[in-house]
């Protein structure tokens, strides 16, 4: 029995309304349920499951579809409830926050929640001041993250998909008014210990990182985890487009500045894509008045990894870099070594999938990409032209209407099932991001696919991982990796090393 | 380095997540202290023109002194006088209620109330001949028949708010921004012109208030000198009133102050001034035409302020409801009129109701009538609710507010003012729509009032004013 | 097991919480803290508390409305691998937090501390009684003269009820308050607390001191050295009694029953110790204190 219809003024997250779909779906009477936003997108998949696109219906109303594999009603009926149940918030866990506003009615804007937040009586120095975490859908994250700034919060915006010229218009407000805007598309930051957006756990300590990429920071923080007593005393997000010559480095300036009259950082780094010329000099000519040492380390070719960057963060506290933990796959690999082949690169982190281009095009030549080293080797959208290919699946073409590739891996498990099929591909690059809001358990869904993948093909096929994370992430980083070793991947702490050995093989240079 | 910045990173951050479930459960997973908006999409179609009005450099300092002069407008009555005088009407012309509207689109109590203004200012002699002249446009003698928001005169009118050049009005004067406003006598209920009665009884009522109520309150208001209007609204939202559909203490309180000027200073033998009392405290809803002056002076000190998302005005004409936003000046947004949700008088039914009509929804939009609906327990369940409705309508105003009142404070929400200030923005953002409680006009002309309840306005009103203000604000690429 | 209780953990008990699993026993409870021994070398303390319990330096903060475990003393659990278990549920460290260590007091001026002296004392009532007093007199001599504190430690700890003894709370106050100014004095007077408190006063109490003596203290005495020091508190102008340290003060005060008065002390007494013209101003008593 299949059944139907759109709904409006009913609101859910992309994420949410995952988790929605698999809960009713899990029902055994249930064969395939799509409780989502409907979008073209959303009411594409429609025909999959072999039901006719509803009249009416935009992107602001939801699309419920249930195809029953009973065909009494009794089966559809019980899978409606479940939505209900789902939608009312009554299923799965729904955070609403620690604190009740003790109105009764829960504030609906950013503004007034933000002011419904009293004075702390636990004192100024164990909670400081408030900032919003704007994650809504990229068109409205604007307005939500002006009304932070208009009630005085400074903001970080997770939302990708923010033009530009409202980035720009948020940073001089936020100057103007003495605040911080963190993003857009600020995929993570650390203020006083607590992680915001996706986040790694990090003890406190010296080093406070400005960064213009999540998963960079990311990179950093979780080596630096590992280490005692280099642990991280705040990391401020500012948006990859910060350092462009539009956005002329306004947070980064900010960002700097609070580090270096914050008393807990000794040493700043600040990290991220190649900046724009002009923005570099300013930024770095003001990092040198400063009274705190900066190091200034931008992504790029000729520039140090983001790896190498630890080392030297390690450096200037007297220490030196260990080996970083990597974990080969447990069975050996049964292929002789060479010939190469093609490395194809699956990025859940747009940082990632850049240094591991910058390692790769060193040795290897053009990588096609959908976000290139060099315009003339951008990869039209979805398409595949054989030879070195990375992916970053967190661009805007793969996330419209969907959550971020590092909670849902479905796009990713299409493709490597799609690469496993190329018999040109000789080996994966993948990363995995740990921390929370990321995926609850990511080996679980990949080592499956990653075995799949081996043993459908008759030719070699590597699979090596950049495995992103800290030792006390909730995943728990050892579970992690001894699921991957098993599934028959390498997997590396740091994201340079997977791409070093990823072009070995590719080069034929290694036998994995 | 600023204190904000240095605060920030001063301790742990006290974070307010909007958008994704997840970040908000990764943020309990940290025992991190946090509070999740209820955010949903802002209605359909306004995101780009929410983003260009917040983009609108002058929108805060705007609406922040909407704000503070909303808060600071004083209300003093200070005359009584002829609408001739006040409203300066010549002959032919009449006020009314809401946004423009013209004698072939007005509702059956506009029709039926304009009748009875010719049948008072004696232009004709019979409801028909009156109705005819109305429609055609031109008085007997040829003058052109002139209708007039009273809006745009700087006053108010409850219900059709028709007010002829005879009428007298009441005259509230705010100090501190200098400006004036005004609002005729109140009639009381039942069979009124302002519900579009024109029979013989109501005309006579109309008649006596001309001739013995408005120039004996004109003597006593010499007399009495000033009264603080503002004053009596704080005290009366104390009282159980919230000052559109119930107005019982603010009457009472009122007649108090004019009881000993009106016995020694209005001229009228005892029988007369025992009438007039009677006439006052008698009638609930005198009050009410005094708290719609005072709250027109409090949105005429905040109009006009280039950039503000504000309201106004609240108004309907009993055909559209129309709203006045700070940022836009005098320009009116329409929608089609609701209809009102209540309970219905005697044998009354929802079949029998006008739609939404009267500028009495001035008083919500300085954060009384339905916004003060928790200080008014008592009226809940005449306009069809409950108790708990009442405190969730007024905590829900003021998501869609910009401040509060401090001068009318509810003493049930621990005495939080009164939720002032509706921001088109908020209201577009939310989907929360103003809640107005009025009363309900009789569909055909000639009926009067059949029953009181809850109405919105549409929310296309406030999506045309968006769309104005995003018009009026500087492009997004120019220089902040 | 069920999934365990997040706690955001301090970063000074690290160690012992991400060491190989080790017994832990409660040793103390009140209604929004509960304290475990740790049997490892330095005998670490942690302080399993709900958000709005005062953050001890070595607390592990729960959710908001979240109230740690109601279990006698003596109760066995384990710690170890940033898990702490007990009674059959666990909680689980999902994110750090660095107690504050106050520093820079030793730059302000110190006609600075003079006012902000004067502006205490007149409005602080001694919490001490009249032998603690005649100690407190003695400590501030022997630091002053560089000869050793003991005695006068020995009189003071373990001085009055409770679970921080307010004998202990004026030496913890003082010990925070001589690291921040950068004093000599701090050396020797955490040596002499360390090594005679286990023997002296109770084991939470101990624990504390090790904290203080290493400069580690609740954020409302942060809070209160940084008003002191008028720095960083908005609208703190030259009046001091005009903002910053009114508050700051009134938000110390308010810490346990009155812990928050001792560690108050303690900051005048270090103040008296490390600047010997502020120190009549301290120990100075008012006759109606002096009875009372």
């Amino acid at each position: 029995m299949r059944h139907v219809e759109v709904r409006s003024g009913v609101y859910r997250d992309s994420v949410r309304l995952m988790q929605i779909s698999a809960a009713v779906s899990a029902h055994p009477w249930v064969e395939n349920a799509l409780v989502a936003m409907a979008t073209s997108l959303n009411l594409e998949l429609l025909g999959d499951m072999g039901i006719d696109k509803p009249a009416g219906g935009g992107p602001n109303d939801l699309l419920v579809a249930i195809v029953t594999a009973n065909d009494d009603d009794d089966a559809m009926k019980l899978a409606l409830d479940l939505v209900e149940i789902e939608l009312a918030g009554t299923g799965t866990g729904v955070s609403r926050g620690s604190e009740g506003t003790g109105t009764g009615v829960l504030p609906r804007t950013t503004f007034s929640t933000v002011r419904s937040l009293g004075g702390s009586p636990l004192g100024r120095s164990a909670l400081g001041s408030t900032v919003a975490l704007v994650s809504t859908p990229g068109r409205y994250a604007f307005v939500e993250a002006m009304d932070a700034l208009d009630a005085g919060a400074s903001v970080m915006v997770f939302s990708d998909n923010v033009p530009v010229e409202q980035e720009i218009r948020l940073k001089r407000r936020a100057t103007e008014r003495g605040l911080l805007v963190m993003g857009p598309d600020c995929g993570t930051a650390v203020i006083g210990g607590v992680g915001l957006g996706f986040a790694n756990v990090v003890p406190p300590g010296p080093v406070g990182l400005v960064a213009a990429s999540g998963t960079g920071a990311q990179q950093v923080m979780s080596l630096l985890a590992g280490m005692r007593a280099v642990g991280i005393s705040h990391c401020l997000g500012v948006g990859g487009r910060d350092m462009s010559a539009a956005v002329g480095g306004l947070s980064t300036h900010a960002a700097l500045d609070a580090l270096d009259a914050d008393p807990a950082t000794e040493l700043i780094v600040l990290i991220g894509k190649p900046p724009a010329a002009a923005v570099a000099e300013a930024v770095r000519s003001h990092a040198a008045r400063l009274s705190t040492p900066v190091i200034v380390a931008p992504l790029g070719p000729g520039q140090p990894d983001l790896t190498a960057v630890v080392g030297q963060v390690l450096g200037h506290f007297g220490r030196s870099a260990p080996e970083w933990p990597f974990w080969p796959p447990t069975a050996p690999a049964p292929w002789a070594i060479g010939p190469g082949g093609a490395l194809r690169g699956l990025f859940s982190g747009g940082t990632l999938c850049t240094e591991a281009m910058v390692i790769a095009a060193e040795t290897l030549g053009p990588i096609w990409s959908n976000v290139p080293l060099r315009p003339e080797w951008t990869l039209a959208p979805r398409s595949s032209p054989g030879g070195h290919v990375m992916v970053d699946l967190g661009d805007d073409e793969y996330t419209v209407g969907r959550p971020h590739p590092m909670i849902d891996f479905g796009p990713r498990m299409s493709l490597i099932a799609a690469e496993a099929a190329d018999s040109a591909c000789r080996v994966l690059l993948l990363d995995v991001v740990l921390g929370h809001g990321a995926h609850p358990d990511p080996s679980a869904e990949l080592g499956p696919a990653i075995r799949a993948a081996r043993a459908a093909r008759e030719t070699p096929l590597s699979v090596i991982v950049s495995l992103v994370g800290s030792p006390h992430d909730p995943q728990d980083l050892i579970r992690q990796a001894m699921a991957l070793q098993d599934a028959g991947a390498w997997s590396y702490s740091s994201n340079a090393a997977a791409a070093r050995h990823a072009v070995r093989v590719a080069r034929g240079d290694s036998p994995q | 380095m600023n204190t904000a910045l240095a605060d920030l990173l001063a301790g742990e951050p006290h974070v307010v997540a909007v958008g994704a479930e997840t970040l908000s459960a990764a943020l309990a997973d940290q025992a991190a202290h946090h509070l999740s908006v209820d955010w949903r999409p802002p209605y359909p179609g306004t995101e780009d023109d929410l983003v260009r009005v917040f983009a609108d450099p002058r929108r805060l300092d705007a609406n922040a002194a909407a704000s503070a002069r909303m808060l600071a407008a004083s209300a003093s009555l200070v005359d009584v006088r002829p609408a001739a005088e006040v409203v300066g009407l010549a002959p032919g012309q009449f006020c009314h209620a809401g946004p423009p509207v013209d004698w072939s689109r007005a509702s059956g109590p506009m029709q039926g109330a304009l009748i009875g203004a010719m049948l008072l200012e004696g232009l004709a002699s019979a409801p028909e001949q009156a109705s005819r002249l109305l429609a055609e446009g031109r008085l007997a003698d040829g003058t052109a028949i002139e209708l007039l928001p009273c809006h745009d005169r700087g006053g108010v009118g409850p219900m059709a708010g028709v007010v002829s050049p005879s009428m007298w009005v009441l005259v509230l004067r705010d100090e501190v921004h200098a400006t004036t406003s005004w609002c005729t006598l109140n009639e009381g209920l039942g069979k009124v012109l302002r519900y579009g009665a024109y029979s013989a009884d109501v005309i006579d009522r109309l008649r006596w208030m001309r001739d013995i109520l408005g120039p004996s309150l004109a003597a006593t208001m010499r007399a009495a000198g000033p009264i603080d209007v503002k004053a009596l609204i704080g005290q009366m939202v104390q009282m159980g009133d919230e000052g559109h559909n119930r107005n019982r203490a603010g009457t009472l309180m009122l007649l108090r102050d004019l009881m000993p000027s009106l016995v020694e200073s209005s001229g009228l033998s005892s029988a007369e001034v025992a009438r007039v009392a009677r006439f006052i405290g008698g009638n609930d809803h005198f009050f009410l035409n005094l708290v719609m002056p005072a709250a027109k002076l409090q949105t005429l000190a905040a109009s006009g302020l280039a950039g503000s998302t504000v309201v106004t005005a609240l108004a309907r004409n009993g055909t559209d409801f129309g709203i006045q936003v700070s940022g836009t000046g005098s320009s009116w947004f329409t929608g089609p009129a609701g209809v009102v949700e209540g309970l219905f008088l005697g044998s009354y039914g929802p079949d029998d109701a006008n739609p939404d009509i009267g500028d009495s929804a001035i008083t919500e939009t300085v954060g009384l009538g339905g916004f003060a609906m928790a200080s008014a327990p008592a009226i809940v369940r005449f306009v069809g609710g409950s108790v708990a409705d009442a405190m969730r309508t007024t905590r829900e105003m003021y998501e869609i507010t910009l401040s509060e009142n401090p001068a009318y404070s509810f003493p049930v929400l621990d005495f939080r003012g009164a939720p002032t200030g509706i921001d088109v923005t908020r209201v577009v953002r939310t989907g929360i729509l103003p809640q107005i409680n009025t009363g309900i006009a009789g569909r055909v002309a000639g009926t009067g009032q059949v029953g009181a309840g809850l109405v919105t306005p549409p929310m296309e009103c406030f999506v045309a004013a968006l769309q104005a203000l995003a018009a009026a604000a500087p492009p997004l690429s120019g220089p902040a | 097991m069920a999934r365990p209780y997040p706690v955001a953990a301090s970063a000074a008990v690290e160690l012992a919480l991400v060491g190989p699993s080790r017994p832990g026993m409660v040793v103390a409870a009140t209604p929004h803290a509960t304290y475990l021994e740790i049997e490892d070398a330095e005998r670490t303390m942690v302080c399993i508390a709900s958000a709005d319990a005062v953050r001890v330096p070595c607390a592990l903060i729960l959710e908001s409305k979240s109230l740690p475990p109601q279990l006698p003393a003596g109760t066995i659990g384990t710690v170890g691998g940033g898990v702490v278990s007990i009674d059959g549920i666990s909680y689980r460290v999902t994110r750090w937090w660095r107690p504050p260590r106050p520093r820079g007091l030793g730059a302000v001026p110190p006609a600075r501390l003079a006012g902000a002296v004067r502006w205490l004392t007149g409005r602080v009532a001694d919490p001490l009684d009249g032998e603690g007093r005649a100690a407190v007199a003695d400590l501030v001599q022997a630091l002053a003269v560089g000869a050793p504190p003991d005695q006068a430690v020995a009189r003071l700890l373990g001085r009055g009820p409770g679970l921080t003894p307010t004998g202990d709370d004026v030496l913890a106050g003082a010990l925070v308050s001589l690291a921040a100014l950068g004093a000599p004095a701090a050396g020797p007077l955490g040596a002499a607390v360390t090594a005679a408190a286990p023997d002296a006063t109770t084991t939470v109490s101990v624990a504390l001191l090790r904290h203080a003596a290493r400069g580690e203290c609740v954020p409302q005495l942060a809070d209160l050295l940084d008003a002191v020091a008028g720095s960083g508190v908005a609208s703190s102008g030259p009046d001091p009694a005009a903002g910053a340290l009114p508050r700051a003060a009134g938000a110390l005060l308010a810490v346990g029953h009155c812990s928050g008065a001792g560690l108050l002390h303690g900051v005048l007494v270090a103040l008296a110790i490390a600047h010997s013209r502020l120190a009549g101003g301290v120990l100075t008593v008012s006759p109606a204190v002096a009875a009372a």
